[in-house]
């Protein structure tokens, strides 16, 4: 029985190889990156709006629209593997805990150096990655938000990107505009 | 009664070995800082092969010819070697292919991880079951948590399985000096010890560094295998020179320290072969596999003389097959 279980596991390793018998797609897709639209644009404070907008001119929408239906479309793929690997990483993490916990509890075997040390191991590890976590604090708030405020070299140095919300509109004018808030110099958002 | 002990210092064999170890890290931690391409392409050609020979020589003496109670350990580790070599393999040349996404090549990859981490722990467990009074079951709540490490930073672990291989052969050094030549040990934990220190040094001199040219494609592959691209913010001559400065320990184990340590390892040797020599063996397939491993390493001189690239990026596929078969071999000599 074993044999055929071993002569079976080496055959199947070798039909990998194999590809399977699957006829080549009658066209196959090429690949082709959107290409950059060439524009320009103004950045303009204004002290009445409440939130960062972007006005992209309609015509400009139009071209960008056309080179992303010719660009192979890879987002749907992508996702797909950060799905199985959300998925399959956290089962096996969950797993790792429950063989590691019955491990640890089971009355005979380790011995207490043992029990100790794997204790140590685990805190440790838990103890390390919550220092990373800790340690990847994001920017401050002024920087998580777009106002005139990151036009402040000093703000902006340490992390060297910001990010926020942004409402993105068609416009009949020539060129993009960036409309940005300005707040005064002391704002909640510095908070 | 009063007994006198004199304390006389004696050069040993061990300190020579330290001694000699120590300067031939530093000259080589010297050179492949100043030339790390120049290193890396020479080393590769002069060891690569050579030391795959050396292993399987080393592999060979070590295989008995009856399996016995280790026999589910043996089918275990060679299965394994075969389903994952060819697994391997299999990504490795038809990734390319129309039939494979990017998206379907990383989940494959982190399967092929998963299996294999799974397989080394199966390892671990049967032959902790071997050992009296030894319960290695952790190995399997370990290994789910290799194999989730694997899935969620595949590109991290990958790159840690390039940097951890070379120290794989110091880790079989050191089991054969505890078993052939227990007076060495010291000494080479003293050299063990000292490698992070020229790693350090290595850090402080190249970390500041420029990246490495890598306009040309073989200059891209060597600074992408040594983890260019998975680590942009360091400099690429410090990733290349110390993925270089310890494959070379590790090439320089195989061919030299080993054979030093263990004379069953000597190649010339070929009665120390329990599969040669003993009644019941099998002399003609193991002349037959030597010669084909010869064969193999002049052919591999002369792909490289020819073209070098290629000729790389084949022996890279096709020596995961090595990197495998030596885990079985260490387990055992747990």
């Amino acid at each position: 029985m074993k044999r055929v279980i071993y002569i079976s596991l080496f055959v199947a390793s070798l039909t990998l190889s194999s590809l399977a018998d699957i006829a080549r797609p009658t066209e196959t897709p090429k690949t082709k990156n959107p290409r950059a639209v060439s524009s320009s644009m103004t950045i303009r404070l204004d002290p009445k709006a409440s939130e960062a907008k972007l006005l992209i001119p309609k015509s400009q929408l139009a071209q960008l629209r056309a080179e992303l239906d010719a660009a192979t479309d890879d987002t749907a793929t992508a996702g797909t593997f950060m799905q199985t690997q959300t998925i399959v990483s956290g089962l096996f993490l969950s797993l790792a805990f429950v063989f590691g916990g019955i491990w640890l509890i089971r009355p005979s075997k380790p011995t207490i150096g043992v029990r100790a040390a794997a204790l140590v191991v685990i805190f440790g590890g838990i103890a390390a990655t919550a220092n990373l976590v800790l340690a990847n604090v994001g920017p401050p708030p002024a920087a998580r938000s777009i106002t005139s405020k990151l036009f402040d070299r000093k703000l902006f140095t340490p992390y060297r990107f910001a990010s926020g919300k942004i409402t993105i509109e068609g416009s009949n004018a020539n060129a993009i505009e960036l409309i940005v808030p300005d707040l005064p110099e002391s704002t909640p958002a510095d908070e | 009664m009063q007994e006198i002990r004199t304390n006389r210092f004696e050069i040993t064999s061990a300190h020579f070995l330290a001694a000699g170890f120590l300067v031939s890290c530093a000259i080589a931690a010297t050179v492949i800082g100043i030339f790390p391409l120049e290193m890396s392409i020479a080393t590769i050609f002069l060891f690569a092969g050579a030391h795959n020979l050396m292993e399987f020589r080393y592999f060979a003496a070590r295989m008995p010819l009856r399996w016995g109670r280790s026999r589910l350990f043996y089918l275990v580790g060679i299965g394994g070697v075969i389903v994952l070599a060819s697994s391997y393999l299999t990504l490795y040349f038809a990734s390319g292919n129309w039939l494979w996404s990017s998206d379907s090549w990383a989940i494959f990859a982190a399967a092929w991880n998963s299996a294999f981490v799974f397989w080394i722990s199966l390892l671990f467990y049967l032959r902790g079951k071997q050992r009296p009074r030894s319960d290695w079951s952790w190995a399997f709540p370990a290994a789910f948590f290799l194999a989730a490490l694997a899935w969620l930073v595949p590109q991290y672990w990958s790159l840690a399985l390039v940097y951890v291989h070379p120290f794989i052969a110091m880790w079989f050094l050191e089991r054969q000096i505890r078993r052939t030549k227990p007076a060495w040990l010291q000494a080479y934990h003293f050299c063990l010890a000292s490698i992070p220190v020229f790693i350090a040094i290595l850090w402080i001199l190249l970390s500041g560094r420029p990246n490495l040219p890598d306009e040309t494609n073989l200059f891209w592959r060597i600074t992408q295998h040594a983890g260019s691209q998975i680590l942009p913010g360091i400099s690429s001559h410090f990733l290349v020179a110390t993925h270089v400065f310890l494959e070379s320990i590790h090439y320089f184990v195989w061919i030299a320290l080993i054979p030093l340590v263990d004379r069953r390892a000597i190649p010339w040797k070929l009665t120390e072969i329990p599969l040669f020599s003993k009644q019941g063996g099998i002399p003609k397939l193991v002349i037959a596999a030597f010669a084909i491993g010869c064969l193999l390493a002049i052919g591999l001189w002369a792909g490289f003389a020819v073209d070098y690239t290629t000729t790389r990026d084949i022996y890279f596929a096709f020596a995961i097959a090595h990197v495998l078969a030596e885990f079985p071999f260490l387990i055992k000599m747990l």
